[in-house]
């Protein structure tokens, strides 16, 4: 199941990958030096995949993030969403951040409000429908003329996960979402967050999650695409089978870890 | 200037110090900083002048005056340095020296005073600016009283070509001058930062480009400013607890005011009767209805003086803030823009008086306008500049990520994000504006009669005029009420906006 370095979405029957990032390569420049931050990463993900991307720290893992995102543009190699190349963000894509930005002179509804604010195509009555249904969705209901500063991590997470899931995105993009929160915190939310983002019910269609908690990778994904050290290679990619919810205690589980280590190490 | 400035680190490392380890000299130390802090120095120049100068009636005491102003400039937020460092040395380090049993000059030699230098170094940086500022502008205060002038220095050279029109030589000076800030912020400040970084004690993440604004933001916004208005600053303080203190500090200031006040007259009446024994004034008889008939006036001036700074800070305002935003937020800009901003910021603005006054052609409300605009400016753009660089770059990409319209970034995020840091450059702008006024409302030099520019009404102007002709007691009672009424207006009015906002509006919380 593991292939070294090799572009996926080779298999055959299965539909046409939602973004798709083909010899991805990025330099920072660094003074006069060019310093490879990712060098040749190709990954796939489709419909009602949940990728995680990990690797040791520095290995790009964010950039490659922001790349699909259409923050940064890789210096070579192209992503695509849905076979058009992504050359800005777009309203198809969304962001949970690890350190949650949010609007502190804001109201937590008025946070989940703000990406709306500036859509001409939607009405403010349905913006706030929405709103206030995504709030109820992430379990802060009357918690909406909250300020962020009088919320807990955890609860600031959820708002940072309505704020994405009012935007009605197709594709959710993941940096770090649970690192900033404690152990019992992000313990609870992860329980919760799989089936908050892939059900019939939501937009989203494929989430894609940068990480570098193991437990919290193949408690969460389907697949794990794992970067080596600077400048990032794909050194791995693990499907994970397994039926949800997981079970950590379970032997398939710490085999999943253990691979994952051993592509780490 | 460099005497003041050595004397001011001098004093600084004593009463740092002093304040830092003992409570007692905390107590008395620190809000008397405050208050000196917060009043315009350059108004108590007249009087220290002639004082000094009565002393030793020489060019000896007006140099004497002028180090002594520039001291008085720069030395307090040195001190508040000094004090902020010793105060957060890691306790383990005491601890390990009196289990070591060290000697008290061995622990000032080998713990305080490393532990201060870098806040040293910061702060000195801040406080050459402030301390050219007062150079120039005292130097050239004491043209307007022909007996005692300074002879050498840049201030007074510069005034000296523009009477006699030298404008080429005007021009090399001004040159002279700038070249001197270029070599003393980027060459010999820099060094003295950098070697004072090894005397950190929390080796911070370094990066390979410091950015010297954000220095000196952390250092107004979270020091200097935050100092000036609370005792006990912090987030960690919650509301019932400075409820509380509110009205401790409230007395506390009163009785400072109080004291400043009672100083103030015997010292004025010392220095009266030192001048009419000396046969150069004589002492005024002091009647509650004179008192009265020159308060008035003053108040009037006062009041003058007052609308002429806000509606200034309103223009400082309006270009300002945005520039500010617009500067930082273009990171090209912003590496091109704001050295040269930093250079031009250092340009002291009673060096460009004659210069002003050219250009206004006589009109002595547009010189004053122009004296105090350059004074407000650079503290309003840079105080935002530093804000919205303090914003962390995830809010640039949420921006990007949720397609917000520009109108909707600025209005929810830039405008907001940089609110704590254009509160606290606004307070110190205006701080500024009231110093520039001494040499912006009236200017004259001393061997003339028709004064080169000056306002109908304004604080400053009295005060110069009063200066001049020697009349302490106008002197003194605008003095007074100029201090007093600064003071009493930055603990009611400044200091809730600076609560109020520091509360709404940051976002690391």
């Amino acid at each position: 199941m593991t292939n070294i370095a090799q572009t996926t979405g080779q298999n055959q029957g299965i539909p046409r990958p939602i973004i798709s990032a083909q010899h991805i390569g990025l330099n920072y420049k660094k003074g006069k030096e060019f310093m490879p931050v990712l060098a040749d990463v190709s990954m796939t993900a489709s419909t009602d995949q949940f990728v995680a991307i990990t690797g040791p720290s520095g290995c790009g893992k964010s950039s490659l993030l922001r790349i699909i995102a259409g923050l940064i543009q890789p210096t070579s190699g192209v992503c695509e969403y849905h076979d058009s190349p992504i050359k800005d963000t777009r309203r198809e894509i969304s962001m949970i951040f690890q350190n949650f930005v949010l609007l502190p002179w804001r109201t937590a509804f008025e946070n989940v409000m703000f990406p709306l604010t500036s859509r001409r195509d939607v009405a403010e009555s349905v913006a706030k429908q929405r709103c206030m249904q995504a709030l109820c969705e992430v379990g802060l209901k009357n918690f909406e003329d909250v300020y962020p500063g009088e919320l807990s991590g955890g609860m600031k997470q959820r708002v940072g996960i309505a704020r994405a899931l009012a935007v009605e995105p197709e594709v959710l993009l993941m940096d770090e979402p649970f690192n900033s929160l404690d152990n019992l915190t992000a313990d609870h939310l992860r329980k919760e967050v799989y089936s908050l983002l892939i059900n019939p019910n939501t937009s989203i269609k494929t989430v894609i999650m940068v990480s570098h908690n193991v437990e919290e990778i193949v408690e969460l994904s389907d697949k794990v695409i794992v970067l080596s050290p600077r400048p990032g290679r794909v050194v791995g990619e693990v499907e994970i089978d397994l039926p949800r919810p997981r079970n950590k205690k379970s032997d398939p589980f710490s085999n999943y870890e253990d691979r994952i280590y051993s592509l780490l190490s | 200037m460099l005497i003041a400035l050595a004397l001011s680190i001098l004093f600084a490392l004593v009463v740092g110090i002093a304040a830092a380890r003992s409570k007692k000299a905390e107590a008395v130390f620190i809000p008397t900083l405050d208050v000196l802090q917060s009043i315009p120095i350059l108004g108590f120049f007249p009087i220290v002048i002639l004082a000094i100068i009565s002393l030793f009636p020489s060019q000896l005491g007006v140099n004497i005056a002028v180090i002594l102003l520039i001291f008085t400039s720069m030395s307090w937020n040195i001190a508040f340095g000094v004090y902020e460092a010793v105060k957060s040395i890691p306790h383990e380090y005491l601890e390990l020296s009196s289990l070591a049993k060290t000697s008290a000059w061995n622990r000032i030699k080998s713990l305080y005073i490393p532990a201060s230098l870098s806040r040293i170094a910061y702060n000195t940086q801040t406080s050459w600016a402030v301390g050219l500022f007062y150079l120039v502008a005292s130097e050239i205060l004491t043209l307007g009283n022909s007996t005692y002038t300074v002879n050498h220095g840049i201030g007074v050279a510069l005034i000296n070509f523009a009477l006699v029109h030298a404008w080429v030589s005007y021009t090399y000076a001004i040159i002279a001058l700038i070249i001197a800030v270029i070599i003393w912020r980027f060459v010999f400040l820099r060094e003295f930062a950098l070697w004072s970084e090894h005397y950190k004690f929390v080796e911070e993440p370094r990066s390979v480009h410091v950015d010297p604004l954000l220095r000196f933001y952390s250092w107004v916004n979270q020091k200097s400013i935050a100092k000036l208005f609370l005792i006990a600053h912090g987030r960690g303080v919650n509301r019932f607890t400075s409820t509380l203190q509110k009205y401790r500090r409230t007395v506390k200031y009163a009785v400072m005011a109080g004291v400043t006040v009672l100083v103030l007259l015997f010292s004025y009446n010392e220095v009266a009767i030192m001048l009419a024994s000396r046969g150069v004034v004589v002492l005024p008889h002091i009647r509650l209805s004179t008192l009265v008939s020159i308060e008035i006036p003053v108040l009037v001036a006062f009041a003058y003086s007052f609308f002429r700074i806000w509606y200034i800070y309103m223009i400082c305002v309006v270009i300002g803030l945005p520039l500010g935003i617009v500067i930082s937020l273009k990171m090209k800009l912003y590496d091109t823009v704001s050295p040269a901003l930093e250079v031009i910021s250092s340009i002291p603005a009673p060096a460009l008086l004659p210069l002003i006054v050219l250009v206004a052609s006589g009109s002595g409300e547009v010189v004053a306008a122009i004296v105090i605009f350059i004074a407000m400016i650079w503290y309003v753009i840079f105080n935002v500049m530093a804000g919205v660089r303090t914003l962390p770059a995830d809010y640039k990409d949420l921006a990007r990520i949720f397609q917000i319209t520009s109108k909707h970034a600025w209005r929810e995020i830039y405008i907001p994000a940089s609110i704590p840091a254009f509160v606290t450059g606004s307070i110190t702008a205006v701080g500024a504006a009231w110093n520039s006024l001494i040499v912006a409302e009236y200017f004259t030099t001393g061997n003339s009669t028709q004064p080169l520019t000056q306002v109908q009404f304004g604080i400053g102007k009295t005060i110069t005029i009063a200066t001049n002709q020697g009349d302490l007691l106008t002197l003194t009672l605008s003095i007074i009420t100029m201090t007093v009424l600064i003071v009493a207006f930055n603990l009611t009015v400044w200091r809730r906006v600076y609560h109020y906002t520091t509360s709404k509006y940051t976002y690391n919380r």
